[in-house]
C-alpha cells in the first residue's frame, strides 16, 4: 500500500513480521514518516528511511522486565560500544543487535555503530537483511567491531572476483553471479553444465565423437575463441579455455567439474576486462570464480543432500542399415562380387555367400548391435554437511560421496570429496584455513562405441552355444592383379568380455590458509597460502585375446601400461584492501597486492607386453617391455609472479569508474620478455541514481538503469612450458669416442611476446518496477593481434614450425539476456526468459604463414586459414551435384563454369559452422514452494559439415563395405542413368574430395532442462521429522533435440538423455 | 602508526620486485637449456659432436647422401625392378613419394644441422676466451664453420644447379647463417659458393692455429688421459678436410687455379714421406676379406663415426636382404660383368671389397666395404672426404697432361695398379672418371662428379653392362615440398 502511494520499497525479513499485529490506518496527504510512526507505534519493530528504502528491523523492547526478570543485576552492567561493518567494511546501518535469551537489544546508527549495556559472558546476537546471523560474546568492554558476512541470497548482488568482493551496484565490469538456488534450477549433474543454460557467454562445445562421457572433459568456452583453433594439439593445452578459480586459488576444469553441487555456494563468470584484467595475463578467455559455502554459525547442524541420476542413451542420430538393407547394399556395390548386367553374380562362389548370407536374413536374424555395450545408467551422489560455531570459531565438515556411471557399460567415474573448514575470527585478525581431500577413481570402456555401430545386422551376436565366437566371418576377395585381401570381421563383444582395463585413480590433497588483519577500519591486509598436490595413476591392459593381436606374434600379445604423474602447486597472494565512503558521496576502493604461483610436476610411465592370459593384468605378468615404446620421464616446472592494482571509485553511486593494472610474470615467456603489463578501465554511469530520474515520475516503471563500458588488455597462458626456451636433448642413439654429444630438441622463440586480447565491452541493465522486466545486454569486441601460433616456415629454416606472434583474429559479439514476469501474484509467479548469443570472428595479417595447414587440412575438414576469412568458416568447392547422366559430380569453378574437376583452387566459403543466434528459451513458474523450470536450447543459423554423409553415405573404401554404413548409403545413391541422386554411384568406391555437397544448414532445438522443484521449512510433517528444511526437485535433461540435419553424434562414445532428482534435508 | 604499517609493507612488496625477476627463471630439469649448455667448454664440445653424431643419421650421410640413394643416383648399382626400394632413384623420378620423402628428410636434416652449426659459431664470439681458451676456440668455431660449408655445398650440389655462368645467379637455395630459425632468402649458386668459400677460408684460418693434426698427426687412438677432443682427428672436420673441401669447392666453380693450389698445399702438407699424415694404400694387405682394410682408413681424411655400422651392410648389401632392398651390381646373382667393366687391374686394392658371398639360396656377388669383420680396422667409418679425391682433383686441374698423368699414376700406383699413360687430356679424363668412380663408392660422390661435368652419358642402372642417355635436367632435384609450399616463390 505504502509502496503504491509513494513509491517507496520496503526490505525486511520475513520473520520480522511474525510478531506484527494488522493495522488499519485511513491517512490522507501525512508525511511519510509520520505515517509510519503511527503505524509502528505498537509493532514490534523499528523503521528507517534511506532514499528510497524503508528498512525494518526489530525494535529492541524498551521495558523487557515486564516480561522477563533479568539475568544479572544492573550494578554488573557496562556500556558496550561497537560498529557493525560488512566484509568490505562497509558500516551496517539499523543491524539489529540483541543480548542473547533476552529481549534487550538495540540497534546500529547510520554509521553502524550501536551502544548498550551488557555483562561480560553475554552473547550478542545480530541481525541485519541480507547478512547472516552472527554472534558474539561480550569478552572486554571495549570497541566491539562485529564483520557480518552475506548471506547467501544477497551473493547475487554482490561481484566475488576471488581477489576482491564488489557490490555489484558499483561494478563497472560485465559479470554474472549465480547461486546454487539458481543452479539446481536447471541441473544437479555439476556446476558447470547449469551455467551453460544460465548464461549466454558460456559455452560447452558439443564433443561429436565423445558424447556424454563422464570421463572426457567438456571443452568451454566464454565469449568464443581468443586464440587461433585447430592447433590445440600443437600448444598442449586448450588454448581458449577460461580461468578456473576456486575459492580464491587458481583451480582446474577438472576439479570444477568433479566439484559436487551442494559445496557450491555461488559461480561468478568475469567477462570482460575491467571484471577480469585483475587476473592479468590468464585472464584473457574469461574467469570463473567459484565460491564454496561457508560455515554457518549456530549449534550444529547436519544437512544431507542426495543427486540421483539415471541416464539412458540416444541413439536417435542414428540411421543405421538392416540386415535386409545390408545385404542388398553389399549387392549393390559388388562388395560380394561383379554383377552381370541383368543383376545376377557373375561367380558360383559369390552367388554362394549371398545365398547363405539371405538365408540367415530370411531366418529373421537382424542384430541389433548398439543396445550391447550400453545401459541404462544410474549416478548418485551423497553430501552430508555438519556445521556450526559461534561469533569466533566457526567449522563445518562435508563428506560427499558418488558415482557418476556413464551409459557406455564399464565407464563410471567415482568420486569422494572430504572437505574441512575452519573459520576463527577475533579483534581484528581472521584465520581462516579450508582443507579438501579428493579421491577420483575412473573407469573407462574399453571397446570403442564405434566398434559396434559398424558391426553387421546380418551376424549373429552369440552363436549356437549362445557362447561369442571372436570371429565373426572371413573371406578373402580380390584378384591376382590388384591382390588377395583377407577379411575379417571380430565381434565386438568378444573383446567387450575379454578382462580389458583403463582406468585412473587420483588422490588429491589441497589446503588453503588465510589470514586477514585488520589495519583500520578502511584498510585490511590479507594473506593467503595454498598448496594444492595431486597424484594420479592410469593404468591400461588390452587383453591378448583382443582383436586387435590377431596374428600377431604370442610374445607381443597384451600391453601393459601405466602411467604415474605427481603435481604440487604453491600459491601465495598478499594483498592490502582499501575501501571507505569520503563526504558521504565519494566511495573509493583500492586493492593492491601480489601473487605468486608454482606449478611442478613429474610423470614416467612404461609400456610391457606379453601376456598368455588376461586374468592378472599387471606388469609382472608380461613377457617384455615394449619394442615400440620407450619409457617415459617427464619433469616440468612453471612459475608466475604478479602484482596488481584495482581501484574503483564512485560518486554519488551515479558515476563509477574502475581501473585495474596487473604486472605479470611467467617462466612460460622469453627471458627478455618475462613481464608484461595488462591494464583496464572501466565507466559505468547509473542512470537509475540521478536526481532527474528518481524525481520524474514517468520513469517509475523503470528502476533501474545502468550502463557500463570498458575496455583492457587481459593475456592468455595456457601455452606449453619452455615455448619460448631453446632447449637440447642429450642424443643417446649414436655414441663416438668424444664424449656426450647434445643436439636441440626444441627451438623456442626468446622474443616471443605474450599473447593478448584488447576486449571492449558496451553494455546496459536495466529492470522495471518491481522485477517484471530484466534486460542485461553487452556488446563486445575482442582483437587479439598478435596471436601466439606455430608459423610454418620453409624447412630450410632449419625447423618446419615456430613459435611467433603472428596474426590477428577479431572477435565481435553481443549477448543478450531477458526476463519478463508474465504474472506477478501474491503466492504465484510466471517468468519466461530468453539469452541468446552471437559470435563473429575473422583472421587478419597472417599472410601464407599458415598455408602448411590449409595443405593439410584439404581433405580432412573445411577449416582454412584465411585473412578476412572467419575460423569456423567452412571451404569447399561449390557443387552443383550429381550429374543424372553419368553419376558424376559437377563442380562450380571460380569464374563460374560448370565442370567435372575437382580443384581446391575453386573453393570458397560454402558455410559457417557458428549460429546467427544461439541460447534458450524457457519459462519458469513459482508457486508457494513449488518451482517449475523449463529451459530450451535453440540453434538458428549457421552451417554443419555432415561427418556422416561424407564417411558414411560416400566415400566408404572398398575394406569398409561390409562395415554396417548409413542407410541413406543404399537408398540415397545415384544407381543408374536418369537418377536425381544427392550421392554419388554407389559403385563409387573412391574418395571424393569434400564438397558443398556435405553442408547442410544446421537448425536445432533441444530439451536442455526441464525441472519440478519443491522447498518447504514449515509444514508440520517436516518438523516431525526433526528437520527444519526439505527440498525435492526432479529434472530432464537433454531430453528431446530436433535437429534439420540427421548427422551421426557420440561416435566413440553416445550421447545420453537423463532424468535426476535431488532431495536435500537440512536437520 | 597505520601510515607506518602501509609504509614498510609497501616497502616489502618493492623490495620483492627485483628477487621475483630471478625466482620466475625456470629452467627445464629434465632438458638442457642452453644457457646451461654454453656455460662451459664441455657444453661447447658437447654441441659440436652433437652435429657429428646427427650426421651419421640414415637421413643423411648414415645413408642416404652416401651408400644409398645418393650412389644410386650416382648409377653404380643394377636394378630393374620398379619394386626396387630405390628404383626411383635410379630413374630420376623425383616426384614420387619415395623420393620426395628421402630428398625432403635430407634437407630438413641438414638445415636443422646447419642451424646447430650456427649457434655454435655465434655462441663462440670473435675470439677465444677463458671460456673457450685458444686451441679449443679454433677447433669448436672452426669445424662448425667448416660443417656448415660443407652442409650447404652438398645441399646446392644436389638441388641447385649445374655450374655455368648462364645460371650462376639463379636463385636457387638458402645459405643460412642464422642462430635461431629464421626465413632466409634463396640465393644463386655464385653468393652461395662465395658463402662456401668464405666459411672455409675462415674455418681454415682458424684450424691452421688449433688443430693438432698439422703437428701430432691424425692420431687414431684413444687418449691416455681418456679425453679424446684432440685425438681422432679424421672423425672430425680437420685442418686437412676443410681443405680439401676448399679444393672441392673451388673445382665446383670451375676455378682450377685455386683447386689445384689447395690440392697441392695438401699433398705436400700431408704426403711427406718423412711424416706422413696420411697415405694411400691398405693398412693390412694380407687379411682375409672380412678383416681387410676396405675402407683405406689412412687416406680418409674427413670419415663420421657409426657405432652401428654393421646395420648399413645388413640392411643394403648382404646376400640375405630381400632382393628390392639390396644394392648389387647385377640381378641378385653372381654376374661379374659391371665389377670387371670397372676395375682394369686385377691387383686393385680396391677390387677385394668385392666378394662372392655364398649362402642357402646361392652365391651372390656382394660389396663388403661396410661389412665389419672381427679384426676389421676402423670398423665405426663412414668416409666423406679422402686423399684420393684430393689427388684426383690435382689432376684433373693440372694445366699440363704429363702433370696430370703424373697425379693420375701417384693414385694407381697407391692403389697397387699398373700406371697409365692417357694420349690426351680426353683419355686422361676418362681415366679420372674411372678412378673416381672406383675410389668413392659407397661415399655419395659420384653422382656430383658427373653433374659437375655435365656427363649426358653414364652407366646404365637397367643393364649389367652400357650406358644411358642423362638428361642434364635430372641433375637438379627440386626443391622440397617442406620448402617451397610455405616459400611461395
Amino acid at each position: 500500500m505504502v509502496e503504491k502511494e509513494t513509491g517507496y520499497v520496503f526490505f525486511y525479513n520475513k520473520q520480522l513480521l511474525e510478531n506484527t499485529k494488522p493495522v488499519t490506518l485511513s491517512v490522507e496527504n501525512m508525511p511519510l514518516g509520520t505515517f509510519l510512526q503511527l503505524a509502528f507505534k505498537n509493532q514490534p519493530l523499528n523503521f528507517r528511511i534511506e532514499g528510497k528504502t524503508i528498512t525494518l528491523s526489530r525494535k529492541s523492547m524498551v521495558k523487557p522486565e515486564e516480561t522477563h526478570p533479568p539475568i544479572v543485576q544492573a550494578d554488573t552492567l557496562r556500556t558496550v560500544t561497537g560498529r557493525v561493518i560488512s566484509e568490505e567494511g562497509e558500516p551496517i546501518p539499523g543491524a539489529s543487535v540483541l543480548i542473547k535469551g533476552t529481549q534487550k537489544g538495540t540497534s546500529t546508527d547510520n554509521k553502524g555503530n550501536f551502544t548498550l549495556q551488557a555483562v561480560m559472558g553475554q552473547i550478542l546476537v545480530f541481525t541485519a537483511v541480507g547478512y547472516e546471523q552472527t554472534e558474539v560474546r561480550v569478552r572486554a568492554f571495549d570497541h566491539i567491531i562485529v564483520k557480518m558476512p552475506l548471506a547467501a541470497d544477497e551473493m547475487k548482488d554482490h561481484v566475488v572476483t576471488g581477489i576482491y568482493q564488489r557490490r555489484k551496484e558499483s561494478f563497472t565490469g560485465s559479470s554474472a553471479t549465480f547461486t546454487v538456488k539458481e543452479l539446481k534450477t536447471v541441473s544437479n549433474q555439476s556446476p558447470l553444465q547449469a551455467i551453460k543454460t544460465l548464461d549466454p557467454s558460456f559455452a560447452i562445445i558439443e564433443n561429436t565423437e565423445f558424447g556424454s562421457d563422464p570421463n572426457r572433459l567438456p571443452d568451454i568456452e566464454i565469449r568464443g575463441k581468443t586464440s587461433v583453433i585447430g592447433l590445440t594439439e600443437q600448444y598442449g593445452t586448450n588454448p581458449n579455455q577460461p580461468l578456473f578459480i576456486l575459492d580464491g586459488f587458481e583451480s582446474t576444469l577438472q576439479v570444477i567439474s568433479d566439484l559436487s553441487m551442494d559445496r557450491v555456494e555461488s559461480i561468478t563468470i568475469l567477462k570482460d576486462a575491467a571484471a577480469t584484467a585483475i587476473y592479468g595475463s590468464k585472464a584473457a578467455n574469461g574467469v570463473v570464480v567459484v565460491e564454496t559455502k561457508r560455515p554457518i554459525a549456530g549449534r550444529l547442524r547436519l544437512t544431507y543432500n542426495l543427486n540421483s541420476t539415471l541416464s539412458f542413451p540416444d541413439f536417435s542420430d542414428y540411421n543405421l542399415m538392416n540386415a535386409e538393407q545390408k545385404l542388398e547394399f553389399e549387392k549393390q556395390t559388388t562388395f560380394l562380387g561383379s554383377l552381370t548386367p541383368d543383376g545376377n553374380f557373375v561367380t558360383d562362389a559369390a552367388d554362394a555367400k549371398y545365398n547363405a548370407k539371405l538365408a540367415e536374413v530370411k531366418r529373421g536374424v537382424n542384430s541389433y548391435w548398439l543396445n550391447e555395450p550400453v545401459r541404462n545408467a544410474f549416478t548418485q551422489r551423497h553430501t552430508l554437511t555438519a556445521e556450526g560455531g559461534d561469533a569466533t570459531l566457526r567449522y563445518s565438515a562435508t563428506l560427499s560421496v558418488g558415482e557418476n556411471q556413464g551409459v557406455m557399460k564399464g565407464s563410471a567415474r567415482k568420486l569422494t570429496n572430504g572437505n574441512i573448514r575452519l573459520l576463527y575470527r577475533k579483534g581484528r585478525i581472521a584465520v581462516s584455513n579450508n582443507l579438501s581431500i579428493d579421491v577420483v577413481n575412473a573407469t573407462r570402456e574399453t571397446v570403442p562405441f564405434s566398434a559396434f555401430s559398424r558391426a553387421n545386422p546380418y551376424h549373429r551376436k552369440y552363436n549356437a552355444t549362445g557362447g561369442i565366437d571372436q570371429i565373426l566371418e572371413q573371406f578373402s576377395y580380390g584378384s591376382l592383379t590388384s591382390g588377395i585381401f583377407n577379411e575379417i570381421y571380430f565381434n565386438p563383444l568378444y573383446d567387450f568380455h575379454n578382462n580389458n582395463l583403463n582406468k585412473q585413480e587420483s588422490q588429491g590433497f589441497t589446503n588453503n590458509f588465510e589470514l586477514e588483519w585488520r589495519v583500520s577500519n578502511a584498510l585490511r591486509a590479507r594473506v593467503r597460502a595454498g598448496i594444492n598436490r595431486i597424484a594420479v595413476r592410469d593404468e591400461i591392459f588390452r587383453s591378448p585375446f583382443n582383436a586387435e593381436f590377431y596374428g600377431t606374434d604370442p610374445l607381443k600379445r597384451g600391453v601393459y601400461s601405466e602411467q604415474n604423474e605427481r603435481r604440487i602447486n604453491y600459491d601465495g597472494d598478499f594483498s592490502l584492501t582499501y575501501g571507505k565512503l569520503l563526504a558521504g558521496k565519494h566511495r573509493v576502493n583500492a586493492v593492491v597486492g601480489m601473487r605468486l604461483n608454482q606449478v611442478s610436476s613429474v610423470a614416467g610411465s612404461y609400456e610391457v607386453r606379453g601376456f598368455v592370459g588376461d586374468d592378472f593384468p599387471n606388469a609382472s605378468f608380461a613377457y617384455d617391455y615394449s619394442d615400440v615404446k620407450r619409457a617415459v620421464y617427464l619433469e616440468s616446472k612453471k612459475r608466475s609472479a604478479s602484482y596488481f592494482l584495482n581501484t574503483g571509485y564512485s560518486f554519488d553511486d551515479r558515476f563509477l569508474l574502475d581501473a585495474t593494472l596487473r604486472i605479470d610474470g611467467a617462466s612460460v615467456f622469453g627471458s627478455s620478455r618475462q613481464f608484461t603489463t595488462i591494464w583496464s578501465m572501466g565507466l559505468a554511469w547509473n542512470i537509475h541514481n540521478e536526481s532527474f530520474f528518481k524525481n520524474n515520475s514517468a520513469y517509475d516503471w523503470l528502476s533501474s538503469l545502468r550502463i557500463r563500458a570498458s575496455v583492457g588488455n587481459p593475456g592468455n597462458q595456457n601455452f606449453s612450458d619452455y615455448i619460448s626456451a631453446r632447449v637440447y636433448r642429450y642424443n643417446n642413439e649414436n655414441r663416438n669416442p668424444f664424449g656426450p654429444s647434445v643436439i636441440i630438441s626444441n627451438y623456442g622463440n626468446p622474443e616471443l611476446k605474450w599473447q593478448k586480447t584488447l576486449d571492449r565491452n558496451i553494455g546496459f541493465d536495466l529492470q522495471t518496477a518491481n522485477n517484471r522486466v530484466r534486460l542485461f545486454f553487452d556488446y563486445f569486441v575482442k582483437t587479439t593481434d598478435p596471436l601466439l601460433v606455430f608459423v610454418t616456415v620453409p624447412s630450410s629454416a632449419g625447423t618446419v614450425s615456430v613459435t611467433d606472434n603472428l596474426g590477428g583474429q577479431e572477435q565481435k559479439g553481443f549477448t543478450v539476456t531477458a526476463n519478463y514476469a508474465l504474472l506477478q501474484r501474491r503466492e504465484f509467479t510466471w517468468m519466461i526468459n530468453l539469452n541468446a548469443r552471437h559470435l563473429k570472428s575473422r583472421y587478419k595479417n597472417f599472410g601464407n604463414a599458415l598455408s602448411n595447414f590449409n595443405e593439410k587440412n584439404k581433405g580432412v575438414n573445411m577449416t582454412r586459414y584465411y585473412d578476412g576469412a572467419s575460423p569456423s568458416d567452412l571451404w569447399a568447392v561449390p557443387s552443383l551435384g550429381i550429374d543424372p547422366a553419368t553419376g558424376r559430380e559437377v563442380f562450380l569453378t571460380k569464374d563460374g563454369h560448370h565442370t567435372f574437376v575437382h580443384n581446391y583452387q575453386d573453393e570458397v566459403v560454402v558455410g559457417n559452422s557458428d549460429p546467427d543466434l544461439e541460447g534458450i528459451i524457457g519459462t519458469a513458474v513459482f508457486y508457494k514452494g513449488f518451482t517449475a523450470n523449463i529451459a530450451l536450447r535453440y540453434r538458428v543459423g549457421g552451417q554443419i559439415f555432415m561427418q556422416t554423409l561424407y564417411n558414411k553415405v560416400e566415400n566408404i573404401p572398398f575394406q569398409m563395405l561390409g562395415m554396417n554404413q548409413d542407410k541413406r548409403a543404399l537408398t540415397d545413391r545415384w544407381q543408374k542413368p536418369g537418377d536425381n541422386a544427392k550421392f554419388k554411384s554407389i559403385k563409387e568406391i573412391t574418395s571424393n574430395p569434400m564438397s558443398s555437397r556435405f553442408v547442410e544448414d544446421n537448425n536445432v532445438l533441444a530439451g536442455e532442462s526441464i525441472s519440478i522443484g519443491y522447498e518447504n521449512t514449515s509444514a508440520r510433517w517436516i518438523k516431525a521429522l526433526g528437520a527444519s528444511s526439505v527440498t525435492f526437485r526432479v529434472y530432464m535433461n537433454d531430453i528431446f533435440r530436433v535437429s534439420t540435419v540427421l548427422n551421426e553424434r557420440g561416435i566413440d562414445y553416445p550421447f545420453a538423455r537423463s532424468v535426476s532428482f535431488s532431495v536435500g534435508v537440512r536437520f | 602508526m597505520t601510515t607506518i604499517k602501509i609504509t614498510s609493507i609497501c616497502l616489502l612488496l618493492i623490495a620483492s620486485l627485483g628477487s621475483c625477476k630471478k625466482w620466475i627463471d625456470v629452467k627445464p630439469s629434465d632438458r638442457l637449456a642452453d644457457e646451461q649448455l654454453f656455460s662451459t667448454r664441455e657444453g661447447y664440445l658437447s654441441a659440436l659432436n652433437g652435429v657429428y653424431v646427427e650426421l651419421t643419421k640414415p637421413e643423411i650421410y648414415g645413408a642416404n647422401m652416401t651408400m644409398t640413394a645418393l650412389d644410386v643416383l650416382g648409377q653404380y648399382y643394377y636394378m630393374s625392378a620398379s619394386t626396387h626400394q630405390f628404383y626411383q632413384f635410379a630413374s630420376f623420378n623425383y616426384t614420387g613419394a619415395t623420393t620426395r620423402t628421402v630428398f625432403d628428410n635430407m634437407w630438413k636434416k641438414s638445415y636443422e644441422l646447419i642451424v646447430n652449426c650456427n649457434i655454435i659459431i655465434d655462441q663462440c664470439g670473435e675470439s677465444s676466451n677463458p671460456l673457450l681458451p685458444a686451441p679449443y676456440f679454433g677447433i669448436v668455431k672452426g669445424e662448425a664453420l667448416a660443417l656448415r660449408a660443407m652442409l650447404h655445398f652438398d645441399m646446392l650440389r644436389l638441388f641447385g644447379p649445374i655450374w655455368s655462368e648462364a645460371n650462376k645467379d639463379v636463385p636457387c637455395i638458402p645459405y643460412n647463417k642464422a642462430p635461431r630459425p629464421e626465413v632466409t632468402p634463396l640465393l644463386g649458386s655464385a653468393t652461395i659458393m662465395q658463402h662456401v668459400i668464405d666459411d672455409l677460408t675462415a674455418a681454415v684460418a682458424l684450424l691452421k692455429e688449433a688443430d693438432p693434426i698439422i703437428t701430432e698427426g691424425v692420431r687414431h687412438e684413444t687418449s691416455s688421459t681418456g679425453v679424446n677432443d684432440f685425438y681422432y682427428r679424421q672423425y672430425r672436420l680437420n685442418y686437412y678436410a676443410a681443405k680439401a673441401l676448399l679444393a672441392r669447392a673451388y673445382l665446383w666453380k670451375q676455378d682450377t687455379g685455386n683447386a689445384l693450389r689447395e690440392a697441392q698445399e695438401i699433398l705436400t702438407a700431408v704426403m711427406d714421406p718423412a711424416r706422413p699424415v696420411f697415405k694411400l694404400g691398405v693398412l693390412n694387405p694380407a687379411a682375409i676379406p672380412a678383416d681387410y682394410d676396405h675402407m683405406m682408413m689412412q687416406e680418409v681424411l674427413f670419415a663420421l663415426y657409426t657405432v652401428n655400422r654393421q646395420n648399413i651392410f645388413d640392411d643394403f648389401f648382404s646376400p640375405d636382404q630381400v632382393a628390392t632392398r639390396r644394392l648389387s651390381f647385377n640381378n641378385n646373382d653372381d654376374n661379374q660383368s659391371r665389377k670387371n667393366a670397372l676395375y682394369d687391374d686385377q691387383n686393385d686394392f680396391r677390387l677385394k671389397a668385392w666378394i662372392t658371398q655364398n649362402t642357402a639360396s646361392g652365391s651372390f656377388l656382394t660389396h663388403i666395404k661396410y661389412n665389419v669383420g672381427a679384426n676389421t680396422p676402423a670398423p665405426n667409418m663412414i668416409p666423406l672426404i679422402r686423399l684420393s679425391e684430393v689427388i684426383l682433383i690435382a689432376a684433373e686441374c693440372s694445366p699440363t697432361l704429363a702433370e696430370g698423368t703424373a697425379y693420375l699414376n701417384l693414385l694407381r700406383t697407391g692403389m697397387n695398379c699398373v700406371s697409365v699413360a692417357p694420349a690426351n687430356s680426353t683419355q686422361l679424363k676418362d681415366y679420372i672418371t674411372l678412378e673416381f668412380r672406383k675410389a668413392v663408392i659407397g661415399e655419395g660422390q659420384m653422382f656430383f662428379y658427373y653433374k659437375r661435368n655435365a656427363f649426358t652419358t653414364v652407366p646404365n642402372h637397367a643393364s649389367v653392362s652400357g650406358t644411358k642417355q642423362m638428361q642434364l635436367s635430372n641433375y637438379t632435384v627440386p626443391l622440397p615440398i617442406s620448402e617451397i609450399s610455405v616459400r611461395g616463390n
